[in-house]
Parts: C-alpha cells; structure tokens; sequence
C-alpha cells in the first residue's frame, strides 16, 4: 500500500454515476399512456376529443414531474435528472391542450413525444453517463479547455489526471466462465498524479477550483459540493481506493519541476550552439540572458520533506531494509 | 455587517496585540499538573486574572489592564484535568500529538533537533502562562503574585529548563522587546522591524487592525483600495464562526468547549546573529551585492520595513519609514484625545505604504523574489502568478493559511556578534488549525519551494537549511535587462530551541475546565 | 480518442482475477497479489517498472467492490475482484506493452498470474490480452510536458546541472565563465541521450545515468 512515490501521489476514486432506478419506469408509465392515447384517437380519428379525466391527468402528471425535477434539481431528491423530469412534464402538459389543434401539430406532438420517451429509454440503458461523457467532450474543446482547465493549470501540481466513465457492459470479460457485471449505478474512475499529499492540498482544491470540481463530478452520487470543505473531504476520502504499488520515474521532480526542466534544455542547447567562435562578450550577453530568461527555473531538486509522520516512519523501515538486503 | 462576536468571552490576546498597545515586557510560564483536582483548583484561582478582550467600541487602551494574564493548555494538560475522552479525542491529531512531536513535519531537524531544544521543551508541559506588561516592575509584581499561587499549590508546579543564557537555566521565559538609545523598536536581532501584519478578520475594530494588507485579497487592482479586500472570515482564527471554506471549523466537542477558543503554537527561536552579518559580509564581497539590498531581498521588506516591492529604492524606503518613525513618535507623545485622533489619522496613510501592497506588478520577482521571506509566508494573492481568474479567488491558495503572529524577541545581541549565547524570538501563533496553517506554511513554504514554482528551494531567513546549503534566486528585472543573482552556502541563521502546541480556551471554557463540567453527551 | 493527449497515451486496464471461492482453491489470490505488490514497496526504487520504456508513471491495486454510498442509495456489488492496472506513457499502446514485456517477463507473470484468461507466452499475447482488459479512459489531462520520458528525464538532469553551475559561477569573470561553461557542455552533452537520470530513483547520489 502506497499512494506516494517521491513528490507525487496518487488518488484514485470511484464514485457511482447516478442512473434511473427502477423509480423512473414507474415515471414512464403514465408517459408511455399518454401516447398510447393519442394513437388510439389518432386511429379512431376522434383526436379533437380527448375526454376530459385523461386531460386531468395529464395536467395533473405535468405538475407532478415539474415538482419532482425541481426537487431533483434542488438535491432534496436524489433518484432522478431533473431534465428527463421536466420533459416528460412538458409532454403531459402539450397533452392537455390537443383538443383543439389540427392534425399535423398533434403528429407533430406525437413525434416529439416518442422521441422524449425512446430518449429515456436510453438513458435506461446507459444511465445518465452519457451527460458526463457529453461534459468532458466540451470541456476537452480547444475553446472551453482554459475556462475548464485553467485553474488545474495555474495550481499546476497535477502531472498527468484521467477520467474513467464505466457502466457494467464496460467491465473487461476474459472468459466465459466470467460472470457479467449486473449493476444499476455507472462509475466514473478518477486517477490523478500530483504533488504533495490529499491532506495538505485538500484546501487548495476546495478554494480555487470548486465550480471546476463540481462541473466534472456532476451528478455524481452524494457528491456534496467541492465546497464547504469538510463534506467534500469526507466524501473524497470515503471514495478513494489506496493504491497498492505506485510507480513515478521521476520521484524527485515535481510538475512545476518537469515544466521548467523543458524550458531549461530549451535555452541550453540554444546557448550551446557556436560556443567554438563566440566572443567572451557575447557569450557573456547571451549566457545573461539566458538566466534572466531561466531566473524562475533554477532552483535545485531534492527529495521531497516529509509527507506524514505515517509515511516518514515507513521510509525510515524501507531505507534499514534497503540497507540489510 | 451585524457584529455576532462575544468578545468578552475571547481571551485578549486572541484578538489584541498587546505589544501594539505597549506592552513591551513578557513572561512565559510552563506548568506541569500532578493532581488532577488541583490543577483545576489552580485553574479555578487564575480565573480572575484572566484578560479577556475589550469592548471593542470604546478605547481598548484604557479598559486592558496594566498586566495581562493569559492561559492555554497542552493535550497532556487537559488529560490531566480530567477532561473526558470523547472530548479529548476530538481535538486534531497534530494538537494531541504536540510540538515536540511534530517537530520532523516542521522541519526541526540539525542544529534545531530535540536535543538543541531548552530542556524544558523536553519535559511534559500542561498550562502555558502568558503575562504582558509595560513595564518590568509591574511585570515582577505580577509574576510574584502568580508565583504565591504556584508555591502554595502542592499539586501543581512550575518547570525549570529555560536556558537563560549564562549556562543556568530558569523556571520561566522572559521576552521585551529591543531597546536603541533606551527606545523601544520593534526589530529583532537581525535588525528587521517585525511583526506589521496581522490578518484582519470579521470581528476586528480599526483599533485591533487593518483590513488593507490584513484582510484577503479579493480583487487585482490598486491594492491601496479598501475595495479590494475584505476581512477574512472569523473562522480561520476563532473556533465556532464561519471560516473561508464557508463552514464551522472542525473543532472538540462539545462546541461551548471550544466556541471562542482557538490553537496557539508557541517556540523559541534562536537567531545567529554572527552568521547573518558574516553571510551579508561576505555576499558584499562575492556577489558585488549593496548589503542593505540584500538584507531587503532576503525578507522582502528593508530593515526599516518598508515592502522592497512598491520601494526598490533605499532612499525611497529610508524617507518613507522614517515619515512612518515620526508619525509613531507624533501619536506617542499627542496630548489630547484629539491630538492623538489627528496623528493617528495621518500614521493610518503613511503607514498604508507598509502595508496595503501586493504583488501583482511584481509577478517575475524583480523586485521582491518570489522567494523572500515575507512573501512565502503571506503570498497576498500572488500564487495565482498573474493568471486573473484562474481561480474562484485570487487568494484561494493563501486564505487559508493566514497566521495570528504574537510574541517577542527574547535576549540580547550586541556588537561583536555571536552566534552562541540566549538570543531570538518567541513566535506565538493563532490559528484555527495548527496543521492547516502554522505547520503547512512551515512544511511547503518555509521549508520547501514548489508552491512558488522554485523546487525545493527554502526560506533564505527561516529555513532548515543543512551544511550551508541554502540557495536563493535574487530574480532580475528583464524590462531593464538586469540578470537574476544566485546565492549559495547560506547557512541555517534561525534555529529551534523548543516549542509547544496549546488550545487557548474562551472564558466560559476555563470556567468549565476548573469545575471540570466538560462533558460532551 | 481520449486515452491519447498528443502523445501522451493514458492506459486503463481491469483485469478481472479468479475467484478463489467459485475455483474451490485454498488461497486467495486477492492477498497473493497484495502480498507481491507490497514486495515492490519495500526496497525503495525496486519498481519493475523503472525498467519499461517511456513509463512517466504507473500504478496497480485490486478493486475487490465498489462503494457503497449509504442510504438512500442503493447497495451494490461486483461480482469479480478486479486488478487495476494505469500507465501514463509516451508513445503508442502495442509498442509500448512489446517494451513492457520484453522488459519484464517475469513480473508480469507474477502480477498477472491469477487474473482471469491470462496465458501469456510473448509480447504478441500480452499486448492481445491487455488490450482485452482495456476500458477507454474517458478524459485525459495532461499537466505535464509532451516530450519521451528519455527527454524528460535528459532535461531534468540539465536543469539540476546547470542549476549547480549557474549558483557556483555567479559573478565570475567572463573569460573564466565561457571556459566553465564549455566544459559544463563537455561533460553533461545537452543534445546527446547520455550522461542523463536514471528513472525511478529517489537517491541524489545514485541518480546520474553516464552511459
């Protein structure tokens, strides 16, 4: 067990992706039976008299599912999307107003509706992921990158992160003997590398990025909010996995580190070129202003201070191992 | 803003500091407990020389006392007086634990190793004294008052093991503040005037402090604006109030316990004079460097205290602390109340050039390094490196780190200059999390780089450096074309010789602890 | 594709291990894999994978179930234990598992030796059977640089060099600083492969690679 390998250290969670339950079938019912009802009229060519009590009821499920998304929305209920909810609301209530309307508009309507309907079917399928799929796609664009990955940038102590959306079909199968995962929630993975430990940069993550944090663990099952602290902490620690080997090739390196030692050859093997003619005033010049240019990048590595009185000790054990071997 | 802070409730050095106010004279008392019940007698007898803090609407000066008394607790102390365990386990690791420790994650390791340490810092301490005065005589007065309290209590008794300097040691620390030509200053023995900001938090008069410099960075803009800072939330310096993650900080149980209260660290910092001045001297003669530059570069503010940021210029620097030196002196010797109310006006706009600044303009470090002292320590917003926006806001990264220093420096220090000998600071801090504040600035910024980009480069000052291998990146100026400087073989010039990690309980809190009423069901 | 940034490839693999209760054995090989990863940590810098090629960073644990998130959240459980297997590396996927292997037979053999439908013989099995256990990573940050690790770590060597000659030549005189200086590039060759860092070593003293 180990989630430090020099100055980085690795987190990893998994945390459950909201799918519909077996709740929301029960939501699609009565959708499903509001079309069914205009198809019936349809057939029977008497869709101008839509009787009264499924008027009612459509009214009366419209308000029903704008009430649940809102408190979807709210996070006082936490078993639906709230945007599926407000659809099918939408739907019921287009339902009460098709008495008078000619034929194309209620096709129309009927169209929408099936598509609504095989669109949460879909979801069905695939739970919600999708939307966190749909997430990362935009915040991977080339114009929403800064706005959604500027402050990771700018705090800079990540060396490499990843992201990992899993519904059970995912799961590998090597065999057939291999039982299939069954499983109602998705998973969304998280890998990071970075530097120092989750203890000292927690605040870090919590005060500079929060809108960031949330935007990319949306909807995420009982994610609390990257801020207050203390619950986004609890939460994290509760869904992180210790890793049991941890590699990095350069444990004595930071991010900042491995950014600057690019730009340090850079300008090296600039100021390496000619070094056979070159006069010792312009050497001179170019070697000042080569630091000038390096001033920020110059500062020697060493091994990282201590992470944790837990961790110091058990450096201490491996170095007294090291040495008996 | 509605003002919801009961200040009677918050002992006075929490909220005021005394040394602000002339009290320029300190003595530390350690205390270790060997019967429970009369610790808590013991307890129970200080209760009436506690200083709280003032109504903060009238003059402070007038309601503080001529001495002041204050009193904090160890984990082993609090054991000690019985508090019951599921109270004691909620306070945080690095409390129960204590300094002694905890001293590998703050870097006292070498020369500022345990066995370095004055012995006392060795030994089991429960109750931590603090006595302020304005003068010695009131402070001895005092102290032989607590001391009859001391003697007569067979239960209690005070520890011995402060080194005194002269191969002896004491049973308490005394701290004043330095003299020059029978003034007081307020510089420490490597000649830097100390201690000019405080953070400013919601609950704080104009009295207790200044919201420009003090408070959090809230805006990038002129930083003499009053509209681009704002307190920081009480919370981060007092248990039981919102704090900047917008909640009610961790803290033991049950809340009456700890509401009002906070964590205080104390230590004593030795200061190696001879090796400072010998390593100026020496940068003079290698680096071709003007002493007073560096010494300025080195902290980020000029001995006389003026921010080497907005004053590059010594001249600049020396006119305006010596503005600031007259204002001082103006406020001291004003005669009446509206004298005073006039100078005091005019040392609040001089004294803005100390204070309300930033470094924003000065994001490379051309003028104060990005590794200077004072701005590893109170980065004022600058860890966003100039990248507006990139955070919620531009002192997400440093909010949260904000100390309450107190203290004193301690022992003398004259011409010629030695290293050996009794002389340093005490540093108090405030906080309300000692891990998340006092030890994090000391384990990534003072002793460590790579928040500010450079590696594991250490504070020049205050850093653990071992064998004289201490560097420092003198940034240049690249508008003007001026190379950067690189100083090697610093030495260690502050070393540890102890400390210890208290909870400084409100006064309802003391008066639960003496009964011993504490009980968290 | 997401488990690319530029070069920058972001390996997922679960590989699904045998169950010891369904394949009526006496041991676990959860707790044997434990075991042997632990190996890995206890000499520091013994990482089988400073040996692979291009490896920036790596990690591996047993997901033996997902979490419960309590009430009202519902309660549920995989139904094999799974090892978790990440690289970040530079390069593309089948050249890099031929590396892995080539490099590490044996360590993958005993990492890999419980998992479900592992029969590997050659590079060519083990790049088929990793690609098996492949999930897509969904998004990948890159926070670091685009070059090889060999460049990398060639450059973390210069910066700590030149580091130490900037520090030690400061306010020398220009003659001597040019002379210095040619030999500081005699010695460290900016634009050839050696002297460089090893990868994965955490000792100063026994981090320069010459040849």
């Amino acid at each position: 067990m180990s989630n430090i390998a020099g100055k980085a250290y690795a987190m990893n969670l998994i945390t459950p992706v909201y799918v519909p339950t077996v709740w929301l079938c029960i939501f699609f019912l009565p959708g499903t039976l509001c079309t069914f009802t205009f198809v019936t009229h349809w057939l029977s060519n008497t869709f101008d008299l839509l009787p009264t009590w499924l008027g009612v009821l459509a009214l009366l499920l419209g308000v029903t599912f704008i009430v649940l998304g809102l408190l979807c929305w709210l996070k006082i209920w936490n078993k639906s999307n709230e945007y599926l909810l407000w659809s099918l609301g939408l739907c019921s209530f287009v339902c009460t107003t098709l008495s008078s309307h000619t034929t194309a508009t209620i096709i129309l309507v009927f169209t929408v509706g099936v598509l609504l309907i095989g669109l949460g079917i879909y979801f069905l399928r695939d739970g919600i992921t999708w939307v966190n799929r749909f997430i990362f796609k935009l915040a991977g664009l080339t114009i929403f990158q800064k706005s959604a990955f500027g402050g990771l940038l700018t705090l800079s102590l990540i060396h490499y992160a990843r992201w990992v959306i899993l519904r059970d079909k995912d799961f590998p199968i090597l065999s057939s003997t291999q039982p299939k995962e069954k499983l109602k929630y998705g998973y969304m993975l998280f890998f990071s590398n970075f530097n120092g430990s989750w203890t000292q940069y927690v605040d870090s993550f919590s005060s500079a990025i929060p809108g960031g944090l949330n935007l990319l663990w949306y909807k995420n099952v009982g994610w609390p909010d990257a801020v207050p602290e203390t619950p986004f902490n609890n939460y994290v620690v509760s869904k992180q996995i210790w890793t049991g080997h941890y590699y990095n090739a350069y444990p004595l390196a930071s991010s900042n580190d491995v950014k600057s030692a690019q730009k340090v050859m850079d300008e090296i093997r600039g100021l390496c070129t000619h070094l056979d003619d070159i006069s010792v005033a312009d050497f001179k010049k170019a070697y000042d202003k080569a630091t000038l240019n390096l001033q920020n990048d110059l500062s020697r590595m060493e091994p990282t201070p201590i992470v944790s009185l837990a961790n110091e000790a058990i450096e201490k054990r491996r170095r007294i191992e090291s040495n008996i071997r | 803003m509605e003002n919801r802070i009961d200040y009677h409730d918050i002992q006075a050095n929490l909220m005021v500091n005394y040394t602000d106010f002339g009290y320029l004279k300190a003595r530390y008392l350690m205390i270790a407990i060997t019967n429970g019940d009369k610790g808590r007698a013991f307890v129970s007898d200080m209760q009436k020389f506690i200083t709280h803090t003032p109504n903060p609407h009238t003059n402070i000066a007038v309601q503080l006392p001529k001495v002041t008394t204050n009193i904090a607790f160890t984990y082993n102390g609090l054991k000690k007086l019985g508090l019951p365990v599921l109270t004691l386990q909620s306070f945080p690791d690095e409390f129960i634990i204590g300094m002694r420790g905890r001293r590998t994650i703050l870097g006292f390791d070498e020369e500022s190793a345990a066995e370095h340490w004055d012995e006392v810092f060795n030994k089991e301490i429960h109750i931590l004294l603090t006595i302020d005065a304005k003068t010695v005589e009131a402070l001895e007065n005092h102290y032989q008052e607590i001391y009859s309290i001391i003697q007569k209590n067979d239960g209690i008794h005070l520890l011995d093991g402060f080194n005194n300097g002269q191969g002896q040691t004491t049973s308490y620390q005394d701290a004043s503040a330095l003299y020059e030509n029978g003034y007081p200053t307020s510089k420490e023995h490597f000649g830097y005037t100390d201690g000019i900001s405080n953070p400013f938090f919601k609950g704080m008069t104009e009295e207790m402090g200044n919201v420009l410099g003090g408070g959090k960075k809230i805006a990038y803009g002129d930083p003499r604006s009053e509209s681009n800072w704002a307190a920081l939330e009480t919370g981060e310096f007092i248990l039981g109030y919102k704090d900047e993650a917008l909640e009610y900080p961790v803290a033991p149980m049950p809340p009456l316990l700890s509401k009002n209260g906070t964590f205080m660290t104390f230590s004593k910092f030795h200061e190696n004079v001879e090796s400072f001045n010998q390593y100026l001297d020496h940068a003079v003669d290698k680096y071709k460097l003007d002493k007073e530059i560096l010494a300025a570069k080195f902290v980020g503010r000029w001995r006389n205290g003026a921010p080497i940021t907005t004053f590059p210029n010594k001249e600049d620097a020396d006119k305006v602390a010596t503005q600031r030196q007259q204002a001082l002196a103006a406020m001291a010797t004003a005669q009446t109340t509206e004298e005073l109310l006039v100078a005091k006006k005019h040392f609040n706009e001089i004294n803005k050039d100390f204070i309300a600044f930033d470094y924003d303009k000065d994001v490379a470090g051309g003028n104060c390094p990005v590794g200077a002292h004072t701005r590893r320590s109170n980065p004022r917003g600058s860890l966003e490196f100039g990248n507006q926006g990139a955070f919620d806001t531009p002192g997400a990264l440093d909010n949260r780190r904000r100390i309450i220093r107190r203290g004193l420096p301690y022992g003398t220090s004259t011409p010629p200059y030695n290293n050996k000998g009794n002389h340093g600071t005490i540093i108090i801090t405030l906080t309300a999390s000692i891990k998340r504040q006092f030890e994090f600035v000391f384990q990534q910024w003072i002793n460590y780089g790579n928040d500010f980009k450079l590696a594991n480069d250490k504070d020049p000052l205050v850093g653990n450096h071992v064998r004289n291998n201490g560097r420092m990146v003198l940034q240049g100026d690249s508008s003007k074309g001026e190379p950067p400087h690189f100083l090697c073989d610093i030495p260690r010039f502050i070393e540890s010789r102890g400390g210890e990690y208290f909870f400084l309980p409100s006064i309802t809190a003391i008066n639960m602890i003496a009964q011993g009423l504490v009980d968290p069901t | 594709m997401p488990n690319k940034a530029g070069n920058l490839y972001g390996l997922t693999t679960l590989c699904p291990l045998l169950n010891s209760s369904v394949h009526n054995d006496t041991f676990s090989p959860v707790i044997r894999l434990r075991e042997l990863l632990e190996q890995y940590n206890i000499v520091a810098d013994s990482s089988p994978m400073r040996l692979v090629p291009n490896t920036y960073l790596a990690r591996f644990f047993i997901l033996d179930d997902v979490i419960f998130q309590s009430f009202p959240y519902q309660e549920e459980h995989l139904k094999s234990k799974y090892l978790v297997f990440t690289v970040n590396f530079h390069g593309e996927l089948e050249q890099y598992l031929e590396g892995m292997y080539n490099a590490i037979p044996t360590d993958i053999a005993s990492i890999w030796r419980d998992a479900v439908g592992f029969n590997v013989k050659d590079a060519q099995s083990f790049t088929t059977y990793i690609k098996k256990c492949q999930v897509e990573t969904t998004f990948l940050f890159n926070g670091s640089t685009d070059m090889s690790l060999a460049d990398q770590l060639k450059s973390l060597y210069i910066k700590q060099e030149f580091s130490d000659f900037v520090f030690k030549n400061q306010g020398v005189e220009p003659s001597v600083l040019l002379q210095e200086f040619k030999k500081f590039i005699q010695m460290t060759n900016p634009t050839e492969s050696f002297p460089t860092w090893k990868a994965g070593v955490s000792d100063l003293n026994d981090i320069i690679q010459y040849k």
